[in-house]
């Protein structure tokens, strides 16, 4: 039975099949990295913390503006580099770096089917 | 406790062996005579454990002999000098893997070349007549491998026989071991041999992901109630550090909590407009042998909604407080209670303890109502006359030294 830092690893793999997806990571809601495919010159330690704490604002903001339902994703963009970040369950935050030219919609297909397994993963 | 001899013969001067921090601190080192079996788990991996303990111990100008048979001994030096552990004229390696692979190795003064790897009395002779040349230290990376090549009677037979070297020529000796799903009777076999037993592993505690290392046994430190087992990180360069993957700093507004988190890390980032914190502080430290990296909370009240998700995890917090604002100490207690970190080590930093009007650590206790057991560290900023408002003030090094130290001894 692989550990489960091992499944999150492979799932994260395979997403990073999918065109245009330059590093993703898993962390958790509290900040702390879990898992990551990142070029060696950033550090997950930084990027888990100020992602969580985007997701953190971002889930804030949408309660007190009265949303009901939870947040699913944090969308951050600049003209080099776009970020996503989506729900996976209570614990964890799915988090992919992507190159904004290319297939968006296809991409945010393919994260969400990956955060539902990370999310199942998490549960275990 | 038995007599602990240090490395220059002063029992009072406790050099370290292992030269990580903690292991040193619970085990006093390795005294001569004694083995060390590390005992890895496959996904996590012991040789950074092997080069840390060569380092140290050659830079201490102890002579270690080093087995391998797991990589040449190229590749091998190549590897440490980029954990940043250069070798030196203490190293000697007994080469059991050139040999293998059929390149040819040249014996010199620091490379002993074994020249039929499959030969089982050549391997034990080699390893037990050069170990009789005056080392202090025996390490065989790996174990395991050589294991797999013959057999575990092999393997116990040689563990004895060094054993018996080790006690003639005061030498000690750390075997590196990698389970790989062995037999169960044959790893308790070995472990019977040796004095002492440190396990290395992964962990998968909700959402902390890591890895950890536990003395799971030691026949010459007494501990009553175990051995804690320490969560560590494996740098590049660095080798290996005690990590604490979280640690909260909070406390009231325009306290200093950014510029605590500045002056600790080496890569403290911020989220801040004119001056204030609005999400949070990020910064790694590394500090003697430990790295941890701290999350520092916004200070003002419309934050407040925040403080709950970054304190999910910590395992320990620095409350930081304004000596001369005695008004917002109430306040500091809230957010002890706001981020649900109330119960966690606790070390109080009173910041601006230069400024005029700044009360003495006695009354901050006072009107904090502080158990006396807690630690309460002064700091100071490194030069008044530079402190600018909008920018984190650089703190004088030994109160932020202190308080590290402080919290780290309570978190381990």
């Amino acid at each position: 039975m692989a550990t489960k830092s091992e499944q999150l690893k492979s799932t994260l793999q395979r997403l990073s099949t999918v065109g245009g997806i330059k590093a993703s990571a898993v962390i958790s809601a509290n900040g702390l990295p879990m898992v990551s495919l990142m070029p060696e010159d950033v550090d997950p330690n930084t990027f888990a913390a100020m992602l969580a704490s985007m997701v953190g604002s971002a889930e804030t903001a949408l309660k007190s503006l009265g949303a009901k339902n939870t947040l699913d994703r944090v969308v951050a963009e600049s003209k080099d580099i776009r970020v996503v970040a989506v729900q996976a369950g209570t614990d964890a935050i799915l988090t992919i770096m992507i190159d904004p030219n290319t297939n968006y919609g296809l991409i945010l297909l393919e994260s969400k089917k990956a955060s539902d397994e990370i999310a199942n993963i998490m549960k275990q | 406790m038995v007599e602990y001899r240090g490395l220059d013969g002063i029992p009072e001067d406790v050099d370290p062996y292992f030269g990580i921090a903690k292991l040193d601190e619970q085990l006093k080192g390795i005294p001569s005579k004694k083995i060390v079996l590390i005992s890895a788990s496959p996904s996590v991996g012991n040789e950074v454990f092997g080069y840390q303990i060569i380092h140290k111990n050659i830079i201490s100008n102890v002579k270690v002999l080093v087995f391998l048979n797991r990589t040449s001994p190229q590749s091998y030096l190549t590897e440490m000098k980029e954990y940043d552990f250069p070798s030196n004229d203490n190293m000697v390696i007994i080469d059991a893997y050139s040999g293998i692979t059929g390149i040819k190795s040249d014996e010199t003064d620091h490379i002993k070349v074994i020249s039929n790897p499959y030969d089982r009395e050549e391997v034990k002779s080699k390893i037990l007549s050069e170990l009789k040349n005056g080392y202090g230290l025996l390490v065989m990376d790996s174990l395991s491998l050589l294991a797999d090549f013959f057999d575990f009677q092999y393997v116990n037979s040689l563990i004895k026989e060094i054993q018996k070297i080790s006690e003639e020529k005061d030498a000690a000796a750390v075997l590196l071991f990698t389970d790989w799903g062995y037999d169960k009777d044959n790893v308790d076999k070995i472990i019977s041999e040796v004095n002492s037993v440190i396990e290395v592993k992964g962990i998968e505690k909700r959402v902390i992901f890591g890895q950890y290392f536990a003395v799971l046994n030691c026949d010459w430190v007494k501990a009553n109630d175990g051995f804690s087992s320490v969560l560590f990180k494996s740098m590049k360069p660095g080798g290996i550090k005690v990590y604490f993957p979280k640690i909260l700093v909070t406390g009231p507004t325009d306290a200093g909590k950014s510029s605590f988190i500045h002056s600790a890390s080496h890569n403290a980032v911020s989220v801040d407009k004119l001056g204030g914190t609005i999400a949070l502080d990020h910064g790694s430290v590394d500090f003697e042998g430990y790295k941890a990296d701290l999350f520092g909370t916004p200070g003002q009240e419309r934050f407040d909604p925040l403080l709950k998700m970054l304190g999910g995890e910590a395992i320990g917090v620095f409350l930081v407080i304004d000596s001369t604002k005695p008004e917002q100490f109430p306040r500091a207690i809230e957010m002890l209670r706001k981020t649900e970190t109330y119960g966690l080590p606790v070390v109080v930093i009173a910041n601006k303890a230069d400024l005029k009007g700044a009360l003495k650590k006695e009354e901050i206790r006072a009107k904090l109502h502080l158990d006396s057991a807690m630690a309460l560290i002064q700091t100071f900023a490194e030069d008044l006359s530079k402190v600018d408002p909008n920018e984190p003030t650089k703190l004088k090094d030994e109160g932020v030294h202190e308080a590290l130290s402080v919290l780290f001894k309570q978190l381990t």
